[in-house]
C-alpha cells in the first residue's frame, strides 16, 4: 500500500513537471506562432526571399540603315566586402593586385578594404557600430577587363571581390554626329538625359524598371515551389534616324580638313534631301567626344545648327528673286542698273564687292550684286517680299527634334523701317538658323513645295518589331508660276559656272546650282570691317536634285568670301557624296574638255592663218599674238619678306 | 459430446473456428494496412524524386538563364566593338597609321568589265575571260 502510494506522488510530479513543460513548449509555440508571427514571419522573408531589381535597357539610335550611332556597352562595378577582406598584410596584397590591373592608385583601394567600420549614431545619440560589407573599388570597369579580373580574383581566392554587372551608355563612333546626339548623365545611379536627341527621346528611350521576388534556396537559386511574383522590365525604344552615316563620316571628314584650313571660330555643314526633307549628314565645330567628359566644353555641347543664328548675306537673293520671278515683277532678262557698285538709297549707301553697270536678274544673282537685289524687292515692294520670305520659313522654326530651336530674327512687317526692304533681302537684318536656311533651299531644289525637316525616320519597339514611321509632309507648291523653278535653277547654276562668284564649287560633270553669302557681322551695334560669316548653299545634280547642303564658317581666317572659302569644301562634300551614291554624272566632262580643246586650237589655227594671209598681202612679217606672261610662284610656301615685310602671293596670273 | 472423426469436443470447434476467423481479420488488416503504407511511401517517394527532379531542371533552367544573360552581355559587347571599329573615322585612322595610299574610287579605272553568268563563268566574253582569269570582275589600271 505504502509503495503504491509512494508510487502515485512521483506519478504526479513527474505529470506536473511533463505539463509545466508542455505548458512552456505550448507558451512558446503561442509566442512564436501567433504573438510574434508578423514580425518573426518577415524576418524569414526578409532571410529567403529575394528582390531583384531588372532595369532594362535603354533605347539605342542608330542611322538610317541600322548602323549603331548609340548603344549600351556591358560593363562592372568592381566592388569589395571589406568586413572579409583579413588583416593588413592581406588587404595591401589584394590592393595590389587591383590597382595593378584597374589602373588606379594602390594606396586609395588598400584605404577602401581596411575601412571595415561604419559608425553611426542613434537617436539617443549613443554609437552604432556595424560591419561595412561594401565598397566600389573601380566603377563602369570595361567588360573585356572585368572578365579578365572575375577569373584572376577566383584563381588568387580573393573572395572579397566581387562584381556588380551594369551597363553604360556608349557612343561607338565618338564624335561623330555629336551634337546632334547628345548624352546622358547618371545621377544616383539614375539616367539622366542632358541634351539632342538623348534629351528630346528621354521618354521613348527610357527603359522601364522590372521587379522579380522569389523564394530562394541556400545556395541563392530560386525554388521550384516558393512563392514568386515578377513585373516584367521594358526595353526603351529604339530610334532610327534619317542620317547616312557614311555621308555623315564623309561631312565631318572634310569639316575638320576645312577647320584646319581656315580656323573659323566655329563651322557647320547640313545637307538633307530637298524632296522629303530628310537631313541626311550634320555637323559642326567645335565639338566633342560624348565618351570622354574632359572633351566636352560648354561651348561645344551647343547644337549651334539649331540654336545658333547668322545673318545669310547673298545666300538670301535666289529666295528673294524666285519670289519676283514667280509674281510676274521681273524675268531672267530684266536689267537693273546696279550703279558701279555704289547707290544711296534711304540715306545710306549700298555698295557691291565687285562694282557692275546694267546687268540682267541673271547676272545680278550671278555676280552676286546687292544694289541689283535690293532694286528688285523694291520692285516688289515691302508686302510682297515680307510674303515671299515667309512663305521659304524665314522667321518660322522647322520643329525638328532639337531642343532649343531658335525661329532666326525676322521683324514683323509693321517694324520694318526704310532700309529694311534693301537689307533683308541680300540677308542683311536677317538672321537665320542653318536649318532655315537649308529649308528655304530645299523648296528652292523641288519645285517649291514646302518641307518639313526630318530627323528621325522611325521608332522601333524592341519587343514587337512594331516601327512607327515619322510622317512625311507634303504641301502644294508655293510657286504659282510652274516655269519659275526652272528659271531660278538656271539663274542659280551661273555662280558656280564661267564667270560666277563660286565657281571653286563647281563639280566636273554635274551642274551644281547654288549661291554663296558674305555676311558681315554685327558686333557692338556695328557692322564688322574684321569679322565675317562666310557661307555657300546649293544643290546637286542642279536639275534633279539629291540634296542640299550648306557650309558655313564663323570668322574664317585666310578669306572671306563664301565662295572661296565655303565654295571648296560644298565642292569636295558634294563630290564624294555623289560617288557614293553612284548619282549619274549631268554630263561627260572628258568629252567637254576635249571640245573646249578643240575649239581652242580651231582658233589658234585660225589666228594663225590669217596671220599668213596677211603676211603674205602686205609681205611683212606681223608680230605674234602676246600671250599672257606667267609669273612663277615663289618657292616655299607662297609667303616672303620684303624689308622686314611679311607678303604673301594671292594671284599668279599677270592680266 | 465428441465428434467421432476428428476427436474433438465441440467446443474446440468453437474456439479454433473463432480463433481463425480472427487470424483472418488480422491478416486481412495488416494486408490493408501494409498496402495503405506502401502507397503512401510510394506517394511519398515519388514527390521526393520528382521534386529532386524539378529543383534539378531548376538549377539547370537557372544556370542556363545566367550562361545566356553572360552569352547576350558579350553579344552586346562585340555589338558595339564591331560598330567602333567598322565606323570611318576608326577605318580611316588606319589607312593613315599603315599609310596606305588608297583613293575613291574612279569610274576611269575600270579598264574592263567581265560580265559573269549565273555559275561565275564567263559567258558570252570567253576570251577576255581567259584574259582575266585571275581578276574576274574587272581589271585595274
Amino acid at each position: 500500500m505504502t509503495k503504491f502510494t509512494q508510487m502515485g506522488r512521483r506519478m504526479i510530479v513527474v505529470t506536473v513537471i511533463l505539463l509545466l513543460l508542455f505548458g512552456y513548449i505550448g507558451w512558446q509555440l503561442y509566442t512564436v506562432q501567433i504573438r510574434r508571427h508578423d514580425e518573426l514571419y518577415k524576418k524569414a522573408r526578409m532571410k529567403y526571399t529575394t528582390v531583384k531589381t531588372m532595369n532594362g535597357k535603354r533605347g539605342e539610335i542608330y542611322d538610317y540603315s541600322g548602323n549603331l550611332l548609340v548603344g549600351n556597352i556591358p560593363c562592372s562595378d568592381v566592388c569589395a566586402d571589406p568586413s572579409i577582406a583579413g588583416d593588413a598584410k592581406r588587404c595591401r596584397e589584394i590592393a595590389k593586385f587591383l590597382a595593378e590591373k584597374l589602373e588606379i592608385s594602390e594606396e586609395s583601394v588598400y584605404e577602401k578594404l581596411m575601412d571595415k567600420e561604419i559608425v553611426t549614431r542613434n537617436p539617443d545619440g549613443t554609437k552604432k557600430v556595424r560591419q561595412r560589407k561594401f565598397v566600389i573599388i573601380k566603377g563602369k570597369v570595361d567588360y573585356e577587363i572585368a572578365e579578365r579580373l572575375k577569373l584572376e580574383t577566383a584563381r588568387l581566392g580573393y573572395k572579397t571581390v566581387f562584381y556588380r554587372e551594369t551597363t553604360k551608355r556608349y557612343y561607338p563612333k565618338k564624335q561623330l554626329l555629336a551634337n546632334v546626339l547628345g548624352f546622358t548623365n547618371l545621377d544616383r545611379d539614375q539616367v539622366v538625359a542632358v541634351i539632342g536627341l538623348e534629351k528630346f527621346y528621354d521618354n521613348k528611350m527610357r527603359s522601364v524598371q522590372g521587379l522579380e521576388r522569389y523564394e530562394r534556396s541556400r545556395d541563392g537559386l530560386p525554388l521550384a515551389y516558393g512563392n514568386s511574383s515578377m513585373k516584367e522590365d521594358k526595353d526603351g525604344f529604339n530610334v532610327y534616324l534619317t542620317i547616312q552615316e557614311p555621308i555623315q563620316a564623309i561631312l565631318e571628314e572634310e569639316l575638320d580638313k576645312f577647320m584646319e584650313r581656315f580656323t573659323p571660330k566655329s563651322a557647320y555643314a547640313v545637307m538633307a534631301d530637298p524632296y522629303t526633307g530628310d537631313i541626311i549628314a550634320v555637323a559642326q565645330r567645335p565639338t566633342f567626344d560624348p565618351n570622354d567628359r574632359n572633351s566636352m566644353k560648354p561651348n561645344a555641347w551647343r547644337n549651334r545648327i539649331a540654336e545658333d543664328t547668322f545673318e545669310p548675306g547673298s545666300t538670301m537673293k535666289p529666295l528673294v528673286v524666285a519670289g519676283a520671278l514667280d509674281r510676274g515683277i521681273v524675268t531672267p532678262e530684266t536689267r537693273f542698273d546696279c550703279e558701279k557698285g555704289l547707290w544711296f538709297y534711304g540715306g545710306k549707301s549700298l555698295k557691291d564687292s565687285h562694282p557692275m553697270g546694267i546687268l540682267t536678274v541673271s547676272e545680278i544673282i550671278q555676280h552676286s550684286s546687292n544694289i541689283g537685289t535690293a532694286k528688285i524687292a523694291l520692285a516688289m515692294g515691302e508686302k510682297t517680299l515680307d510674303e515671299v520670305l515667309r512663305s521659304f520659313g524665314i522667321g518660322s522654326r522647322t520643329g525638328i527634334p532639337l531642343k532649343p530651336e531658335t525661329a532666326g530674327i525676322y521683324r514683323p512687317l509693321k517694324l520694318w523701317d526704310t532700309l529694311s526692304i534693301t537689307r533683308f533681302p541680300i540677308g542683311q537684318g536677317v538672321a537665320v538658323s542653318p536649318l532655315q536656311l537649308v529649308r528655304g533651299y530645299c523648296m528652292l531644289a523641288n519645285g517649291g513645295h514646302p518641307v518639313k525637316l526630318r530627323l528621325v525616320d522611325r521608332i522601333e519597339n524592341p519587343a514587337t518589331g512594331i516601327e512607327q514611321k515619322m510622317p512625311l509632309e507634303k504641301h502644294d507648291s508655293i510657286f504659282k508660276d510652274p516655269s519659275t523653278h526652272k528659271k531660278i535653277v538656271e539663274m542659280m547654276k551661273t555662280v558656280t559656272g564661267q564667270g560666277g562668284t563660286a565657281k571653286t564649287a563647281a563639280i566636273r560633270g554635274y551642274y551644281v546650282a547654288g549661291k554663296t553669302g558674305t555676311a558681315q557681322k554685327f558686333v557692338d551695334g556695328a557692322y564688322s570691317r574684321k569679322k565675317y560669316i562666310a557661307n555657300f548653299a546649293g544643290f546637286v545634280p542642279a536639275d534633279n536634285p539629291r540634296f542640299v547642303l550648306l557650309v558655313v564658317a564663323d570668322e574664317p581666317n585666310g578669306g572671306i568670301y563664301g565662295g572661296t572659302v565655303a565654295g571648296p569644301t560644298f565642292q569636295t562634300i558634294a563630290e564624294r557624296t555623289l560617288k557614293y551614291l553612284n548619282v549619274k554624272p549631268d554630263y561627260d566632262a572628258d568629252a567637254r574638255d576635249q571640245e573646249q580643246k578643240l575649239a581652242k586650237k580651231k582658233k589658234l589655227e585660225e589666228m594663225r592663218r590669217e596671220r599668213e594671209i596677211e603676211k603674205t598681202r602686205n609681205g611683212v612679217i606681223p608680230a605674234p599674238v602676246q600671250r599672257k606672261a606667267r609669273v612663277s610662284r615663289p618657292a616655299g610656301n607662297g609667303k616672303y619678306k620684303i624689308n622686314g615685310r611679311k607678303y604673301r602671293y594671292i594671284t599668279f596670273t599677270k592680266r | 459430446m465428441t465428434n467421432v472423426r476428428t476427436m474433438r469436443t465441440q467446443e474446440e470447434i468453437r474456439r479454433s473456428s473463432r480463433a481463425s476467423a480472427k487470424r483472418s481479420w488480422m491478416v486481412s488488416l495488416v494486408i490493408k494496412l501494409s498496402f495503405m503504407f506502401a502507397l503512401i511511401f510510394l506517394a511519398v517517394n515519388a514527390r521526393i524524386i520528382y521534386n529532386q527532379k524539378a529543383e534539378q531542371i531548376n538549377r539547370e533552367i537557372a544556370r542556363t538563364k545566367s550562361k545566356i544573360h553572360q552569352l547576350n552581355r558579350e553579344i552586346a559587347n562585340l555589338k558595339v566593338r564591331k560598330e567602333q571599329l567598322s565606323s570611318w573615322p576608326y577605318i580611316s585612322s588606319r589607312i593613315n597609321m599603315f599609310k596606305l595610299g588608297l583613293r575613291p574610287a574612279d569610274s576611269k579605272q575600270i579598264r574592263k568589265i567581265v560580265l559573269l553568268d549565273v555559275d561565275g563563268h564567263s559567258g558570252a566574253m570567253n576570251g577576255t575571260a581567259e584574259l582575266y582569269r585571275e581578276n574576274r570582275t574587272a581589271g585595274t589600271d
